[in-house]
């Protein structure tokens, strides 16, 4: 059969150059994607395309930061990803919490939680800093050295082991019964009526 | 420039309501002091004296005094004049209670579970007080709220168990 | 025999390869008119060998793998019977009804494999695909009635060569109505605004093809590949008068300057979906089926009417 190592070059160049984004800005950095997006720092030139679906993207940007609430629901999108899948984190909040380095709401060091690739420092990187951030993504996916996913996968214990910890057992499924009680009581309130 | 509208807002308002308070703090911006028993009588005298909206309902702490000061900060497009209503309640989680407003105002049962959630003021007649607001559950079984008297920068070191640039023994820091 | 194979297996490969050239050309025409400088225009080439080498592969059962092959199987079936020169390996069996037929197929196809995977907005994106597909049958039947009538033949080829006569159709009043009906209706085939409410990026996040990754979208990247060449070439061969060179002495030279000229004719017609396609936002399913069972309906009636007088 053919030995599909061989064509390793041309599928990382094909990966390098047409990576899309999941359409999921969390925090203050989405208002960075448009500057990103129209004519002035065009991104599309290197292939990148704001996706809607999760099943279809690879770039995670997770720009800004992060509330253990949306950490939840970035957890869950990663997780419905295809490999390989890369996260590339702006500003200084996922780093070490940023300017909510003592707020209760804000995660200071993401990378307990979820693997970065990349970090851009800023707060928040102008558009040149992410188009040196991407170039660096793309020099990564190159030289075969962006393995975020790949520490996923060997390290999950830990990971899990820490959103445990910040969640408490079980969140997946209380997250989605959360509002249930609230809702189906309206419900009968409704019927009732 | 003469404040002679806002003026003529009090007086009208005071006419009304005898136990009140009430002054003008500059142009377009009136305060009103009223005991905590009245508050709805009030707020309905306001409704129609067409102040339409309600935009706020805000909490402050005085620790000193032992007291809670809910602020419910009205709007009136016909007047254009932003009016504040302050009311002090007792600071105990057992004494705070006060009664709700939201068949005056609609808007104030989402103001109302927000004071609620994060300065333990219970709302008599609000029965939506517990629906998930900001604060996620692992944050509220473990109390956290906006009262002087919880410690949030230890429980941030505890949930996060990085609190790296705070030193205890400092009073002032610059960053 | 193998003269067949061969033909077959060439008219794939360069319906593949051009039908990659058409949607990179769709993506850098928009970005040229936002003034951006777009993809290189092999682009979609580097998308479809990026999904079909993605590693892990999520499926939810036999009818969300076989929806997806029986989409690409019905547009290769489609295409092989295209009159494309001296090389259309089926074409003197291809009549409109058939072609048109297995050009809407694949849509089903991908609805099958959409409604089997449990995503709600997938089951939106597939009734508002079906409706769509219900809306553009009306004009694109009384455009084939008016074609059929006016050559007095249903079969592709016969109206190739008749074209060849007789000047291309719509230079006839009522082949023009049926050409500007089937251009209206060729907006929805393609997945283009105003019509794009199946496909609807970031409303119902993609609709039916929000669950497909990796090596299944690669294949649908493919099949769309092939579909805009199948639907360019078809509208090309009936309405503007399909190329049938025979001025040159050897074959081959015949045959490439038959490809050639059709490709100057389809890529007209992809250039005007597109340029349509960059100006108007999106129609709502109502407004799309009320829009299709009015106007485009009363053009194409009128070009059936006037071309059996």
């Amino acid at each position: 059969m053919v030995d599909w190592r061989l064509y390793e070059p041309l599928i990382n160049f094909a990966r390098k150059r047409s990576m899309w984004i999941v359409a999921f800005c969390t925090g203050c950095g989405g208002i960075e994607m448009p500057p990103l997006a129209t004519s002035r720092y065009d991104f599309e030139r290197f292939g990148i395309m704001p996706n809607p679906a999760p099943r279809m993207a690879d770039l995670f940007l997770i720009t800004g930061y992060v509330t253990p609430k949306t950490l939840k629901r970035i957890i869950i999108t990663y997780e419905m990803q295809p490999d390989p899948k890369y996260v590339l984190a702006h500003g200084s909040c996922p780093l070490n919490g940023g300017v909510y380095w003592d707020g209760y709401n804000a995660i200071k060091h993401l990378d307990k939680y979820l693997p970065i690739d990349v970090a851009i420092a800023g707060c928040m990187p102008r558009p040149e800093a992410v188009m040196d951030g991407i170039q660096k993504m793309m020099e990564l996916i190159e030289t075969g050295k962006a393995d975020g996913w790949k520490r996923y996968k060997e390290n999950y214990e830990y990971y899990k082991k820490n959103q445990d910890e910040l969640f408490g057992e079980g969140w997946r499924e209380k997250t989605a019964r959360r509002w249930i009680p609230w809702l189906m009581d309206k419900k009968k309130e409704v019927r009732e009526e | 420039m003469t404040l002679e509208k806002e003026e003529n807002v009090v007086r009208q308002i005071l006419e009304k309501a005898p136990y009140a308070e009430g002054k003008v703090r500059r142009a377009r911006r009136i305060e009103f002091h009223i005991p905590a028993e009245r508050i709805r009588e009030f707020l309905t005298l306001l409704k129609e004296s067409n102040f339409e909206t309600m935009m706020q309902i805000t909490a402050v702490d005085w620790i000193k005094d032992g007291e809670i000061e809910l602020v419910y900060q009205m709007w009136s497009y016909t007047h254009a004049v932003h009016a504040f209503v302050k009311t002090r309640i007792p600071r105990e989680v057992e004494k705070a209670k006060v009664p709700s407003v939201k068949d005056i105002y609609p808007v104030a049962e989402t103001y109302e579970r927000d004071a609620h959630e994060f300065y333990k003021v219970y709302f008599e007649g609000n029965e939506k007080l517990e629906m998930p607001w900001i604060l996620e559950d692992e944050d509220r079984e473990a109390g956290v709220c906006h009262r002087k008297d919880f410690d949030m920068l230890s429980y941030v070191k505890r949930k996060y168990k990085i609190l790296d640039r705070f030193e205890e023994d400092k009073e002032d820091y610059v960053i | 025999m193998i003269e067949i194979a061969l033909k077959a297996l060439f008219i794939l490969i360069y319906a593949t390869f051009i039908g990659f050239m058409f949607m990179g050309m769709i993506r850098i025409v928009t970005a040229r008119i936002h003034r951006r400088v777009g993809p290189p225009i092999y682009q979609p080439i580097l998308d479809t060998i990026k999904l079909l080498s993605k590693k892990s592969n999520i499926t939810h059962g036999l009818i969300y793998d076989f929806g997806v092959i029986y989409a690409l199987g019905a547009t290769i079936l489609a295409i092989m019977f295209i009159p494309l020169g001296n090389i259309g390996v089926l074409r003197a069996y291809g009549d409109l009804v058939l072609i048109t037929f297995l050009l809407e197929i694949p849509m089903l196809g991908i609805m099958f494999a959409a409604m089997s995977s449990g995503n709600p907005y997938a089951g939106i994106g597939a009734q508002r695909a079906l409706l769509t597909m219900l809306a553009i049958q009306v004009p694109l039947g009384f455009a084939i009635v008016a074609l059929a009538e006016y050559y007095g033949t249903f079969s592709t080829y016969e109206i190739v060569m008749a074209q060849q006569s007789m000047g291309w159709s719509i230079t006839a009043l009522p082949l023009l109505f049926a050409a500007i009906a089937y251009d209206l209706v060729l907006q929805a085939m393609f997945g283009k605004e105003p019509f794009d409410i199946m496909i609807a990026p970031g409303e119902i996040s993609l609709g039916p093809m929000v669950e497909f990754g990796g090596k299944h979208m690669g294949i649908l990247q493919i099949q769309h590949a092939i579909a805009l060449f199948g639907e360019t070439l078809f509208f090309s061969n009936i309405f503007l008068g399909g190329a049938a060179i025979t001025i040159f002495g050897s074959s081959i030279l015949n045959t490439i300057a038959t490809l050639v000229v059709l490709l100057i004719k389809q890529t007209a017609v992809l250039l005007v979906a597109t340029f349509m396609g960059a100006i108007f936002p999106r129609f709502t399913i109502d407004q799309a089926t009320r829009f299709y069972w009015k106007w485009p309906t009363i053009i194409a009636a009128l070009g059936a009417i006037l071309a059996t007088l």
